[in-house]
């Protein structure tokens, strides 16, 4: 268990550093685009997957409500209290909605 | 530890994980101030720059400890080449179409779709199999054991992700958004599935098999699966399924399956367990993780871009449907002269294709394609064909397969709600110049 999370961490320092490099939007929260609610999102996201796999997403609100609802129900996450909850719904539907605005560059 | 220890990026990541401030110490001389904000002293940055090939100008803010992206990265995806990667936790990479132009894809070149996290250990002298649930006779099996008691064989398998070409659905859907490269056919060598279950016995009953892998689920919960799929036993019965140690010949890469895994070609990759440690019969369908809700499943009737679907009217997907890919050119690719050889993969799950064509005037007129038959069942088929570009300028290359039974590649997606089977045809620019 130590080990993953190191592990955790290095992936966490590891993002961090990516968009510094390589993009003109700098981040701290690795691919995530640094607006408001970035950091609730990074935080508890990463706690199982690098935040890459939901940078390449585009969903509406609903979409993304019932991811969560998801990985509640069948993916071992604890439930996210308020106001985090309603932070990270609002960023992840503003900024990676169906119109995909921040889709990684590859 | 000697401080002149052979510099290699292993070593490296070994020490980070042990003792980053050491490792920054050792590797790039430089102590951390109290507040771990900037450093006292970076003589050493040579080394590390040496490493990855650059100096590092912002060094002054790296965090003590980091591990520089482009190290970490490349020590991911050790022993592969060229991959883009889509995801480091779960790891997803997937391979751009032009470095798959090989008739059988180098290890180096397969993709990665993990689901979970991979086990640290992974010995093929102590790992066992177990068959087991509707069977006469539940057999424990160790690698030397399946390669002593049953046939071994090599072939060419396909092996193909069910959301490959994810990417180009609109409205988008969830999951790793995959393009061309999640599809790869490298040799596998290992004993055929149908002689370990029938050496096991077969009990009527039992209709669907059930398989178990060593990974983790990313919760790291104990005992909770990150994937469990499984497939008909008619299905598992057939010639072409193998429980394979060897890759191309050589151990299985770690992201691959290291050090046993089922290859099931034509039918979405997910039920090529990896890592595999149990396959067990049911007298139902299994449902274990991602069998069920709409995992690897569609539709059961066309539907409307963005449709809502009532999960009871999916159903699970089974073969994989007739596509093809343009290996070379590479697109985006500038030629000098009008003559260009096109080159590719086709196949089509549980079929074969019969014929590929090639058009460069956008669908309007079609040439056909030399295809080569299969290595064997279930490999895909190479095709390749001269095509001469009348006057300079720009061109597509389109490429569309047909299979056995008919079955043509479409112009257009297939929309479903979580993205798989996109079989469409595969374009590639090519400037003449």
């Amino acid at each position: 268990m130590f080990k993953r999370i190191v592990c955790v961490g290095a992936s966490l320092l590891i993002g961090a550093t990516l968009n510094v490099s390589a993009s003109e939007e700098e981040s701290e929260f690795g691919l995530l685009v640094n607006k408001p609610g970035a950091e609730e999102t990074f935080i508890y996201c990463t706690a199982c997957h690098s935040e890459k796999i939901v940078a390449q997403q585009g969903l509406t609100r609903e979409g993304w409500e019932e991811l969560l609802v998801w990985m509640v129900d069948e993916q071992e996450m604890d439930p996210i209290e308020e106001p985090d909850y309603s932070r990270i719904i609002d960023y992840l539907s503003k900024h990676y909605n169906t119109d995909r605005p921040n889709f990684p560059k590859r | 530890m000697s401080e002149n220890k052979k510099l290699d990026s292993q070593s490296v990541l070994d020490l980070y994980e042990k003792d980053p401030v050491e490792a920054d110490r050792i590797y790039l001389g430089r102590v951390a101030h109290k507040d771990r904000r900037g450093f006292l002293k970076g003589a050493g940055l040579a080394t590390l720059g040496s490493l990855i090939g650059a100096s590092i100008p912002f060094h002054r803010n790296m965090p003590s400890g980091l591990i520089p992206v482009a190290l970490a990265d490349e020590h991911l995806m050790a022993g592969k080449d060229g991959l883009t990667m889509l995801n480091d936790r779960p790891l997803n990479a997937e391979t751009p179409p032009h470095l798959l132009d090989d008739a059988i894809t180098p290890t180096s070149r397969h993709f990665i779709r993990n689901n979970g996290i991979p086990p640290e250990e992974v010995n093929p002298d102590s790992w066992t199999l177990t068959i087991d649930g509707l069977v006469d006779t539940p057999l424990k099996l160790s690698i030397a054991d399946l390669k002593s008691k049953f046939d071994v064989v090599t072939m060419a398998l396909t092996i193909e992700c069910g959301g490959n070409g994810r990417a180009f659905f609109n409205p988008p859907a969830k999951g790793n958004q995959w393009t061309y490269g999640a599809v790869a056919c490298s040799e596998w060598t290992g004993v055929r599935l149908k002689d370990v279950l029938n050496a096991a016995g077969v009990k009527k009953e039992a209709i669907y098999t059930a398989h178990v892998g060593a990974d983790d689920h990313l919760s790291m919960k104990e005992g909770k699966l990150p994937i469990s799929r499984g497939m008909p036993i008619e299905k598992a019965l057939t010639d072409n399924i193998l429980i394979a140690f060897e890759q191309n010949g050589q151990a299985l890469h770690p992201h691959n399956g290291a050090p046993l895994r089922l290859v099931v070609p034509g039918w979405p990759g997910s039920c090529s367990q990896k890592w595999l440690t149990r396959i067990y019969l049911r007298d139902v369908v299994h449902d274990g993780p991602k069998m069920t809700g709409t995992s690897y499943r569609v539709p059961n009737r066309p539907v409307e871009p963005g449709e809502k679907v009532d999960k009871k009217d999916f159903n699970i997907i089974e073969r994989m449907p007739v596509k093809s890919l343009i290996t070379a050119p590479a697109t985006g690719t500038s030629v000098a002269g009008s003559d260009v050889e096109v080159r590719g993969h086709a196949w089509s799950g549980d079929r074969t294709v019969s014929e590929v064509h090639v058009s460069i005037d956008f669908g309007v007129t079609w040439q056909k394609a030399e295809l080569d038959a299969p290595a064997n069942s279930g490999a895909w088929q190479n095709f390749k064909t001269q095509i001469k570009l009348p006057q300079q300028g720009y061109y597509e290359i389109w490429a569309k397969a047909i299979d056995d039974a008919g079955d043509a590649q479409p112009h257009a997606i297939n929309w479903n709600p979580k993205g798989y089977l996109n079989n469409s045809m595969h374009r590639v620019a090519v400037r003449y110049s």
